[in-house]
């Protein structure tokens, strides 16, 4: 059979094993049924992994699977774009589908199989059907069966909170849906049965300002359903709702799918974005990381650090991507390339530990009964094999070396410092904003995942249920080993990996020529020298360590404290650790404390009770989004005053539309 | 000289000075202050003592306590094997990339701020909060610092970065304010004043000590020779950023080798006697006064990359 042979039937099998899933599930009550429903979901991304490796390694050449009257007729097709996307997606949800085959099933009493089976496969389906859609509309009805779907598994526990959560993600999505709709309805000249080749040309029928209006609104539609900021209130809400493996599906393959659709839209329909665009998705995406990586440092709840610091790197992915498109308008294309490279290593290390820390986080809570970081601690001794994996993926997610989103942060950092010798200052500038921006959200990331880990992992645990917790099956714990283990291998074999980029994948080398042509040797195989460098000194350590003379005894004791017995109430808090960052960012943060004092005895002021009240101002909620809804509904109450009974005024109001249609037709 | 040996020399060479180097600051230091002080080379005897004595674990910590002390040794050695600190063009110099040795010096930040929470005790906790918060804010301006230099050089390496050390500084003087910057972020990362002072006696108002407090033994003598290579490399960082002088390369012959340890042990010296005599006429800054400490180094990185840019276009 030939590779593209090969290609296709993977990704059509992987379709296909979804399909099934969804309907084994809705037969969920029936243990065969779910026995079938998790085989064919762990079957179908092996299948489509093999696909899309077999179609990007061996270089096929765009691909059709075949057209149906169900989906407007318009081919699925595969190209290296969509291919990139689908091993991602597969990758995501193999592991996804092997931890929740445990998961589903030891938490049948808080997220019903019958609704959270079908759905996951429907939604794993639907973003399968995105990646592979040619026409415009085919991908709009998998966009919304996505979001749909996704909506529905958000408010699985049937909980007051999550309900509220998926409303207003439906809300957004829908919002984000209707701009999608209208700017493909603008593109396709009306029609929505376009296919992404008719509409290359179609859109330069368009004037300039409908092609701008329809752009405004395409990339609305994804830069909401991405979560960049200001849209991105719905996230950090919606995502820890979810059964955690739909967690891992949502931040690890929801967004990138997002991702993709804005590429995909923006390649296809304006290759030529001005350099304008470039910088105010840059400006945004550094400003969305900003931010996000502080709540992720507020935030005390294991699953919305983790939603906190996808939008984080959300914001880093838009970054990227305008970072590119301002280069390549103002004529710089390798170092164009080199940012895009950048942005593809991110988006797969992105999916790859962001998936692997959500699953490590329905494993924890399914442990110890509790996400709250100040209910957990002692972990590591509790979940030892757990805590290695979590804590591989919370170096990867910190971007430390040698992982892999440490390699595309250096490689982003790399030409961010190439361009500053460019000498053009609209690139200059953006450059050094760049490197402020990195290094800031860079370094607040690292704190937000040491945070995580440690008050997870380390210590003492802080309550009776951490510290009843034990190892989780192997079952749920390996998934998540693989993706740290995945997570790190992209690092240190990163320059194999270029094969599996739908870009050029050249890593600049240490020389700031900025000029076209010699942009100096490639840097790739510093990734593995690296690692193997680092290996060195671990092992000269050790041996430093075993040196002659040195002793092995060693006695166990409890921690110093002062000559007290030492308990977990004196340990420092997730919330005292990150006091020093909500203290220096205060002006950002604008967080309320309230202390109140009651003296023991009325006439000593200084022996007291004491009680402290900390709280978030209103955040994105509530600083933009309710009163924009107040504004809408004084403008409805006002408008409201039209309808007041009296029918001459009815009979008025008709007699002026149709002498106004008049005019306006004559 | 082959490269490799070069690396070699330099790694051996560096880690045998640094507890020299710390002996002479404390010293300097007592003189200054008018003590007598400990013997220059007690830091070898410590580090000797420590390695025989038998340790004490707590029973709070977990396996992360246990290999801390190797990742934050293992990082300290590597940053003295990649940075031009003996020799220059060694074979590990190309992974002196900043964003990498702002990545390694990070890693080993990390692992140290592991095990100062794992001890489970309230001294660890502050030391790590505050070590976290202290590498997490210099991390801008270390980039944008080293960014500057990599514009005056051309290079992204800081082993390229030395291109312009020396007299190269006065060509650009536009640099001067990014190495002032640089020993700003050296002081902080090496927990030295104005940041953290190294020699209290309460624990209570320490960075680094609060962290590797319940660490004994073995494990104590690997955290503190970390700390004390450290402090070594950024020192001979900054002086060969001045003075590149006596650095080996491949072209030096091999009784250069004979001269290097002499010529390292100087350097140092010079750094230590100028870190004792900063160390001695400041005060240490509170830790809420600190945003203005890594603004400022911020702001001095920024200028120098911001008068380099302007020089480039004139």
């Amino acid at each position: 059979m030939t590779a593209a042979g090969l290609a296709s039937v993977g990704l059509v099998a992987a379709a296909l094993f979804s399909a099934i899933a969804a309907i084994a599930g809705l037969a969920g009550r029936s243990r065969a049924a779910r026995r079938l429903h998790h085989a064919a979901m762990i079957a179908g991304p092996v299948a489509g992994l093999g696909g899309s490796f077999v179609f990007l390694a061996w270089r096929v050449a765009p691909l059709s699977l075949g057209a149906s009257p169900l989906l407007f007729h318009a081919p699925l097709v595969v190209d290296r774009l969509s291919a990139f996307f689908l091993l991602l997606l597969h990758a995501v949800s193999l592991m996804a589908s092997w931890f929740g085959a445990k998961y589903t099933e030891d938490e049948q009493d808080t997220y019903p199989p019958r609704l959270v089976l079908p759905l996951t496969a429907v939604f794993v389906l639907s973003m399968q059907g995105v990646l592979l859609s040619s026409g415009v509309a085919s991908f709009l009805l998998f966009w919304e069966a996505m979001s749909l779907s996704a909506f529905f598994l958000v408010m699985a526990d049937g909980e007051e909170e999550s309900r509220k959560a998926a409303l207003l993600y439906l809300a957004i999505a829908q919002f984000g849906a209707g701009a999608l709709i209208v700017g493909s309805g603008i593109l396709g000249a009306g029609s929505l049965f376009a296919t992404f080749d008719t509409l290359a040309t179609s859109v330069g029928l368009l004037s300039p300002g409908a092609s701008t209006l329809a752009a405004v609104l395409v990339v609305f539609a994804f830069a909401s359903k991405a979560g960049l900021a200001p849209f991105h209130a719905w996230l950090p809400e919606a995502h820890p709702r979810a059964p955690s493996h739909v967690s891992a599906l949502m931040s690890g393959a929801m967004l990138k799918v997002a991702i993709y659709g804005l590429l995909r839209f923006t390649s296809v329909c304006w290759p030529d974005l001005p350099a304008a665009w470039g910088t105010s998705l840059l400006a945004l995406g550094l400003a969305t990381a900003m931010v996000a990586v502080i709540y992720a440092n507020i935030a005390r709840e294991i699953k919305r650090i983790l939603a906190w610091s996808s939008v984080e790197n959300i914001g880093l992915v838009f970054t990227m991507f305008g970072f590119q498109l301002l280069l390549r308008r103002e004529g710089w294309p390798v170092l164009a390339d080199a940012a895009q490279a950048a942005m593809f290593m991110h988006l797969l290390a992105h999916a790859l530990f962001k998936s692997g820390l959500f699953l490590g986080a329905g494993a924890v809570m399914h442990g110890a009964h509790t996400g709250k970081l100040e209910m957990l601690g002692g972990q590591a001794n509790r979940m030892p094999r757990l805590s290695v994996a979590a804590l591989g993926l919370c170096l990867a997610g910190a971007a430390l070396p040698p992982f892999g989103s440490f390699v595309a942060e250096w490689m982003l950092l790399q030409a961010a410092l190439t361009s500053l010798g460019t000498r053009n200052a609209h690139v200059v500038i953006a450059s050094v904003a760049v490197l402020i921006g990195m290094a800031f959200v860079a370094g607040l990331a690292v704190f937000a995942m040491v945070r995580l880990f440690s008050f997870v992992f380390l210590a003492e645990p802080r309550s009776a249920q951490a510290r009843a917790a034990v190892e989780p099956a192997g079952s749920l714990g390996r998934p998540i080993a693989g993706l740290a283990a995945a997570g790190l291998a992209l690092g240190v074999l990163s320059p194999w990996m270029s094969p599996l980029f739908p870009v050029t994948f050249e890593v600049l080398g240490p020389r700031l020529s900025a000029g076209p042509p010699s942009s100096g040797p490639s840097g790739l195989w510093l990734a593995p020298a690296l690692a193997a460098a680092l290996a060195a000194a671990l092992c000269l350590a050790w041996l430093i360590r075993r040196s002659p003379g040195s002793t092995l005894r060693t006695r166990r004791s409890h921690t110093w404290d002062c000559g007290q017995p030492i308990d977990a109430t004196m340990e420092y808090t997730a919330t005292g650790f990150s006091a020093p960052v909500r203290f220096f960012l205060r002006d950002i943060v604008r967080a309320e404390k309230h202390l109140v004092f009651r003296p023991v005895v009325p006439s000593n002021p200084w022996i007291r009770h004491g009680q402290m009240e900390f709280r978030k101002a209103g955040g994105i909620l509530g600083r933009l989004y309710f009163p924009v809804a107040q504004l809408i509904e004084d403008v409805g109450g006002w408008l409201k005053q039209l309808q007041n009974g009296v029918i001459q005024f009815y009979i008025a109001l008709i007699l002026a539309t149709l002498l106004l249609t008049l005019w306006v037709a004559l | 000289m082959n490269p490799a040996l070069l690396t070699t020399v330099q790694v051996v060479v560096v880690v045998t000075f640094a507890p020299l180097a710390t002996g002479v600051v404390r010293r300097v230091k007592a003189f200054l202050q008018g003590r007598h002080g400990p013997p220059v080379l007690l830091p070898y005897w410590t580090l000797l003592t420590l390695m025989r004595k038998e340790m004490v674990l707590s029973t709070s910590t977990s396996w992360v306590f246990r290999a801390a002390p190797y990742v934050v040794l293992a990082t300290a050695l590597l940053s003295a094997a990649v940075l031009p600190l003996v020799a220059r063009g060694g074979i590990a110099a190309p992974l002196s990339h900043m964003v990498v040795v702002a990545g390694i010096w990070m890693l080993g930040a990390v692992f140290l701020v592991l095990a100062g929470l794992d001890s489970a005790g309230a001294f660890g906790g502050m030391g790590s909060s505050r070590e976290m918060t202290i590498s997490a804010f210099l991390e801008p301006a270390l980039i944008v610092t080293l960014a500057s230099f990599a514009l005056a050089s051309g290079s992204s390496t800081v082993d390229g970065m030395l291109a312009i050390g020396g007299r190269g500084l006065l060509s650009r003087p536009w640099v001067l304010p990014a190495l002032a910057s640089l020993g700003l972020i050296a002081l902080g990362e090496n927990a030295r004043y104005p940041v953290d002072n190294p020699a209290t006696h309460l624990e209570l108002t320490m960075v680094h000590e609060a962290m590797v407090l319940e660490y004994s033994g073995p494990y104590l003598a690997l955290m503190e020779l970390a700390s004390m290579v450290k402090l070594a490399v950024f020192a001979l960082l900054l002086v060969n950023i001045v003075l590149p002088a006596g650095l080996l390369t491949t072209a030096t012959g091999i009784v250069a080798l004979a001269a290097a340890p002499l010529v390292t042990a100087v350097k140092l010296g010079a750094a230590m006697v100028l870190l004792a005599l900063v160390e001695s006429s400041m005060a240490k800054l509170r830790f809420y006064g600190l945003p203005e400490y890594f603004f400022g180094s911020l702001f001095l990185g920024l200028t120098s990359l911001a008068l380099g840019l302007f020089a480039g276009w004139l």
